[in-house]
Order: structure tokens, then C-alpha cells, then sequence
């Protein structure tokens, strides 16, 4: 009996060695080839999202990304992670690039190298559609508000404005978010704003008002994450992001998405 | 044909077996009896190294089946080695352990095929032949669970037959029974003895004792108290205080 | 109802391929696991020492730990120590380890439930420990377990919606990233659930047979 264990044992084994090795080979092939792997959550439109007809993944960023891969002549091949999978997957060789909604902060800088920025934004405040006054926190005291898991405006209000007493609700994804909105449950939500307003203009009959005048306080610049050893990787994609931004290209991207961007 | 030579059995320090010898002559019948706890399963056990004598050894025509020789040193033997001996000492137990998901033909021809490897026909047909010994020749499909007790041992009695043993151990092989399906199993060991079959049985029917036993073992507090022919066991005479008051409990109690 | 319809057509696609990769990654995983579980399960009941110790500690680590951290683990770390998978792979190697643990465990019930009566009669016709063993209890034990292991397989399925994590295009997976992009939240996760509960319904009807047939068994059997 010990020696079937062993011989089941060893055989597991080897074949584990062997699809690793396999990989291995492909990997570095990948690495060293023409073709970059791209991972991204495709977390939601207008950013990166799959269409459920065509089943591509589109978005800002992913032209963004095609555009630079193309123009320093390689390709790309996507696949989708979870949010807490896009750096672990650089740092473990499994991608090349992270093409998503990901803030340049000194924190990540540690683990990882972006490119330059190539799109930036804030956070937007949304309430009910019945609530004409709301302009700012201010007139949210005592009331409740939602947010986004995984992102820092949590931490914003209850660091920054911890007098007005808001409940904090953390929701996992905007659409839970939006329709909390939509059934009353809560009185405004603080999100990412090209994704409510990109979906806003898709879904004209959404219940929900864009505070416009609010101004956001958790500002940051996206660009595209590359392994912390990938250097060169860096160069030659900052070099097609630099042509893009000289070009009108970026614009053009932008204008296609309907988000807006001044690099200050 | 199989000897015991001073075995002492302990389990966790408690002396079970204090220093038994015992030698079983081809074709002899020999009846092990005692008052319960008295260690004579254990010591039944031991003749085919289900259990494991603190001292002492068993030699099966001769040979040691618990040790091998290694130089002048005795070596443990492996478990292959045990197994190839106890092939050739046949054991019913009390709870007859058939294998529960096998039919009673597949009972029978399980060891001869996998451990004799002998042939699937041949091994039918000796297993049609002990069937039809045991007299349960339309059982042979059938599983286990669906026969009585009595036929269930005497099946038992057919797979330890299938091996061909040189002797046959019983352990209180009808002690399980309803008393209305003892003397089926009587019958089958009985004829046994008759064709020269040569066996040790553990058993409280003092009648089968008398009838069949050429000779009786009474084992009480894991030593030998009394080893006798037969006739002479149950002569009148017997006054060993032990044996009565045992055979008196038996007499009142069991038959 | 219109929208529904439409939305349900325009989901299945993706979702039916997710669909596809979970039956893979289950069953293959399953196979795998009972293996592995097999093996260990001996390994727990055999009398040398170390392997014993060496069982028990593995069983330990993967039913101790979440099957979050093994699949992370093995995707992400493996590769430092040399072992790159890919992340279908290292779905299946974490998946198969978490369940080996569980159905080791079962495997011994299931062997410790044989009474010792049939290991001595096996040895008393002559057959060695490892011939009893394949020949009388496991057949009889395997038998015993076969409900459980359906259980264990039902649990399966739905933890293979953790593979999402190292992304794996699994079902759950393909309905998180269909309902990032159209936000039909609700819709996606009930199909989600309705495709989840398809698969496992033809193994809990096998389940329930399996126990109804046993136990009727079992009452016959502990006659003698």
C-alpha cells in the first residue's frame, strides 16, 4: 500500500512540475515576446467593462492600453481578476500590465512602477432624485450615505468630517449602490464620478442627481501598473503615452468615452 | 503439526497467557474449554498469529510462523511471511465476518483466487463442492446479510475450507447462534472431525466436547489446568474443583 | 418582462461558458481530491508514526486555513518556489487539496466503520494488510462514504466560485464582470444561483438515493 500511495504521490507531483514547467516556458515567452498580458477587473464602464453582447472587454483604459502596446509594437492579451488579484498578478509574473482605475499613491509605488498618468479624477456626490438642495457634506448631517468597498471614502469622512455625524454604508458594488439610492435606503452615495455620470448619460431614466457643485477632496492619477523589475516595460509605454497626449489621441479617447481630463 | 512452546500474552502489563505448551497431532480434535476471561480466545488466536505472544513462539510443522532465523538472532517475521502461514491454518470466529458485499460463492473463492491464485473455474468448483459439503448449495448467490446465522458460519466453515488448511482454529464458533441453529453448525464440524480434519476448538457445548474431542484443554487464568483425553476429561473421577464448578455453571446455564 | 427575456439572452452566453469551466473545475478537482484524500485517509490509519504525524499536520493546515488563502497561495506564491500554473491549474491544485482534507476525513469514518471482524477474516485467508484492504474494506467503506462524498461534491461546486479570486472565468466570475458592466445586479446573480442549483440537483437526487439504499441496507446487515 505505501508504495501505491508513494507512486500516486510522485505521479501528482510530476504532473504538477510538468504543467508548471510548461507554463513556465510560455510565460517567459510572453515576457520576452511581442504579446503583453493585461489584467484588469473590468470593474465597470466607462473604465474597463465586458459587453455582454460581444463579450470584449472596452473601455477608456483599454484603448488607452491597445493604443500604447501598438504604438510600441507589441500586443495585448486581457484577462480578468478581482480587484486584490491585479498586483499580486504583476508581482507573480501571472500579467505584465494592470489597465484599470488604479490611483498612483506612494503605497502601491512600494510594490509596483506606473507609467505616467494617463487619466485622473474624483469622487462625485450623488443623492435622491426628490433632493433639489443638497450641494455639499454639509447638508448631509445626521444622514446616511453610502460608498464603495475597496475604495478610501470611508476613511475620507469619517477622518474629515466626523461633525456631521453621517452613517456610513459600504456597499460591494456600485449597481447595489445605485439602486439603494433609487428605493431611498439611503440619502447620498459617494463614488467614483465617471462611472455614474457615464452611466447616467447611458440610463436617462436612473433616479438619482449628480450634485455638481460638490467638490472632491480624494482627487488621483491613473496609469498603467507594470512589475516593480519591468523598466523597460515602463520607458516603452511612456513613450506611446507621451505621443498619444502630444497627438490628440488621448482626447480623442476621452471624447469617445464621454470623460473629460486636463493634465494639470 | 502445530506446536505452542511457553507463551506468555500481557496486554498493557496484565498476564493474560502465563506460559502455555501445547502440541496438536495431525487429525487430532483438540477442545479448548474455560470460564470466560480465562484467555482462551486470545490463546486461539495466537495459533495463527492474529495476536502476537509476549514470549514463546508457534511452529506450524516445525517452522516458527511468528520468527525467522537471522543468523543465530530471531527476527519479527514481515507481515507477507504471517500471511503465508496463516493460509495454511484455517480460523471460524464467533461473529462468522463474512465479507458483507460479497455473495457467499464470492466468499468462498476470494482466497483461493487472490491469495493461492488459483483459477476462477477451478475455484467455483471447489466452492460448489464445499457448498454442497456445508449443505447450502442454493445459497451460493446470495448475500451474506439475507441468510441466518447458522448458515452464515457454516458458509464461514466453507471459506476457511476453500484455502485447504492443515488445521481449522474455531473461536466459540456457535456462541453467536440461536440455539435452534447451533447443532446445524455441530453437524458440519462434526463431519469434519469424522474425515480426519485436524482442528482446535474454542467452545462452551460440552456435548460436541465429549462426542467429538479426542482431547479436552481446560485453560483457566491463562494457564493450562487440566489436558486430557476425552473420555478421561468427563470421566466421573474428575475431581478438580476448578473443572466441576465450571462444568457445573455451563450445564445450568448453557445446555 | 420584455427587458428580462432580452437581458437573459443577451447573459446566457457568457454565463453558459462560465458554466462550462465550473463542471471542469469540479469534477476535475473531485477526482483529484478523492485521490489525495484517499491516500491521506490510509495514511492516518496505518501504524508508522511519521506518516501518520505527516497526515494529520496536512489535514490540519488545509482545513485550518481558508480556501481563499490556499487558492491565492498557490497561484501567486507557488511560482516563487518554482511552480507556475496557470490559474486554471492552480484552481484545480487548491481546490483539490481543500477537499482532500475534508474527504480524508471521510474516508476514515468510512473505513473506521467496517467492522474489525472483516480485516481479521481477511487475514485469516491469508491476505496481507494492503490485499485486505482493497480487496474487503475499501470496497465496503467506499460504498459507505459514497452519500457523503456526494455531499462533499455539492459543497464543491459552490466553493468553486472562490477560483473567481485568481481569475479563473468560472461562472461567478462571468456574472461579477457581466453585472460591473450593466449593473443588472439582481438579474445576473439569480441566474447566477439558478445555474448553481441545476448542477447541483442531479447529484442531490444521486445522494438521496444513495442514502435511502444504504440505510436499507444497513438495517439488514446489523442482524448479526
Amino acid at each position: 500500500m505505501k508504495k501505491v500511495r508513494l507512486a500516486s504521490l510522485l505521479l501528482m507531483v510530476g504532473m504538477l512540475a510538468a504543467c508548471g514547467n510548461a507554463e513556465e516556458k510560455a510565460e517567459q515567452a510572453s515576457a520576452s515576446g511581442d504579446t503583453l498580458k493585461v489584467i484588469t477587473t473590468a470593474g465597470g464602464y466607462p473604465f474597463n467593462a465586458t459587453n455582454p453582447s460581444t463579450n470584449e472587454i472596452e473601455g477608456f483604459m483599454i484603448d488607452i492600453a491597445k493604443e500604447a502596446t501598438k504604438r510600441a509594437d507589441m500586443d495585448m492579451e486581457i484577462v480578468t481578476g478581482e480587484w486584490n488579484s491585479l498586483i499580486p498578478s504583476l508581482q507573480s509574473g501571472k500579467a505584465d500590465v494592470i489597465v484599470d482605475g488604479m490611483y498612483i499613491t506612494d503605497e502601491r509605488k512600494e510594490e509596483i512602477n506606473f507609467t505616467d498618468p494617463v487619466f485622473g479624477f474624483g469622487e462625485g456626490l450623488i443623492v435622491q432624485e426628490g433632493d433639489k438642495t443638497t450641494a455639499s457634506l454639509e447638508d448631509l448631517k445626521d444622514k446616511t450615505i453610502g460608498v464603495q468597498m475597496g475604495t478610501s471614502f470611508k476613511d475620507m469622512l469619517e477622518e474629515q468630517s466626523p461633525e456631521l455625524n453621517l452613517e456610513v454604508k459600504t456597499y460591494q458594488t456600485l449597481a447595489d449602490l445605485l439602486k439603494d439610492i433609487e428605493s431611498k435606503r439611503i440619502d447620498a452615495a459617494l463614488a467614483d464620478k465617471p462611472a455614474f455620470t457615464y452611466m447616467k448619460s447611458q440610463n436617462p431614466n436612473m433616479t438619482y442627481r449628480i450634485v455638481d457643485e460638490y467638490v472632491p477632496s480624494l482627487s488621483g492619477e491613473i496609469g498603467l501598473g507594470v512589475a516593480k523589475e519591468n523598466t523597460a516595460l515602463v520607458k516603452k509605454l511612456n513613450t506611446s503615452i507621451a505621443e498619444m497626449k502630444e497627438d490628440g489621441t488621448l482626447t480623442s479617447i476621452y471624447e469617445k468615452w464621454g470623460v473629460e481630463w486636463e493634465q494639470p | 503439526m502445530l506446536q505452542v512452546t511457553s507463551i506468555n500474552k500481557s496486554f498493557h502489563g496484565k498476564e493474560v497467557i502465563k506460559g502455555i505448551d501445547l502440541s496438536i497431532q495431525k487429525g487430532e480434535v483438540v477442545v479448548i474449554i474455560g470460564p470466560s476471561g480465562s484467555g482462551k480466545s486470545t490463546f486461539l488466536r495466537m495459533m495463527n498469529a492474529l495476536e502476537f505472544p509476549t514470549e514463546g513462539d508457534v511452529l506450524l510443522e516445525g517452522e516458527s510462523i511468528l520468527y525467522r532465523t537471522v543468523g543465530n538472532k530471531k527476527v519479527p517475521r514481515k507481515e507477507k511471511e504471517l500471511s503465508k502461514f496463516r493460509a495454511e491454518v484455517g480460523m471460524v470466529f464467533q461473529g462468522f465476518h463474512l465479507f458483507a458485499h460479497k455473495t457467499v460463492l464470492e466468499n468462498i473463492i476470494e482466497g483461493p483466487m487472490r491469495v493461492r491464485k488459483v483459477s476462477k473455474e477451478t475455484a467455483i468448483l471447489e466452492a460448489e463442492r464445499l457448498l454442497q459439503k456445508v449443505g447450502l448449495a442454493d445459497k451460493r448467490d446470495q448475500y451474506p446479510h439475507a441468510l441466518s446465522g447458522g448458515q452464515q458460519q457454516r458458509i464461514a466453515i466453507a471459506r476457511a475450507l476453500a484455502m485447504k488448511p492443515k488445521i481449522l482454529l474455531f473461536d466459540e464458533p456457535t456462541s453467536a447462534l440461536d440455539p435452534e441453529l447451533v447443532g446445524e453448525v455441530l453437524l458440519v464440524m462434526k463431519e469434519l472431525a469424522n474425515e480426519g480434519m485436524t482442528m482446535a476448538v474454542v467452545t462452551h457445548e460440552m456435548g460436541f466436547a465429549r462426542e467429538v474431542g479426542d482431547r479436552i484443554i481446560f485453560i483457566d487464568q491463562g494457564v493450562i489446568v487440566q489436558d486430557e483425553p476425552a473420555h478421561l476429561f468427563f470421566h466421573i473421577n474428575n475431581n478438580n474443583d476448578r473443572i466441576k464448578r465450571f462444568l457445573n455453571t455451563i450445564s445450568r446455564n448453557v445446555v | 418582462m420584455q427587458e428580462i427575456w432580452s437581458n437573459i439572452v443577451l447573459f446566457s452566453p457568457r454565463l453558459l461558458e462560465g458554466t462550462l469551466i465550473t463542471i471542469q473545475l469540479t469534477a476535475i478537482s473531485l477526482i483529484f481530491s478523492l485521490i489525495i484524500g484517499l491516500a491521506v485517509a490510509l495514511g492516518k490509519i496505518t501504524h508508522n508514526k511519521t506518516i501518520n504525524r505527516i497526515c494529520n499536520f496536512y489535514i490540519s493546515i488545509v482545513r485550518g486555513t481558508p480556501l481563499l488563502v490556499q487558492l491565492l497561495y498557490v497561484y501567486f506564491v507557488f511560482p516563487d518556489i518554482g511552480i507556475s500554473l496557470t490559474a486554471f491549474q492552480a484552481a484545480i491544485v487548491a481546490l483539490s487539496i481543500n477537499e482532500s482534507a475534508y474527504l480524508a476525513e471521510t474516508f476514515r469514518a468510512g473505513i473506521k466503520s467496517i467492522p474489525k471482524g472483516q480485516m481479521e477474516a481477511a487475514q485469516a485467508i491469508g491476505m496481507d494488510y494492503s490485499l485486505a484492504m482493497r480487496r474487503i474494506i475499501l470496497p465496503q467503506a467506499i460504498r459507505n462514504v459514497i452519500p457523503a462524498i456526494g455531499n462533499s461534491a455539492i459543497v464543491l461546486i459552490k466553493n468553486s466560485s472562490l477560483a473567481a479570486v485568481i481569475t479563473v472565468t468560472e461562472l461567478m466570475h462571468n456574472g461579477n464582470l457581466l453585472a460591473a458592466s450593466t449593473y443588472q445586479n439582481i438579474q445576473i446573480f439569480t441566474m447566477v444561483a439558478i445555474v448553481y442549483w441545476v448542477l447541483h440537483y442531479p447529484l442531490s437526487l444521486f445522494v438521496d438515493y444513495l442514502e435511502k439504499r444504504g440505510a436499507a441496507h444497513h438495517v439488514t446487515s446489523n442482524q448479526h
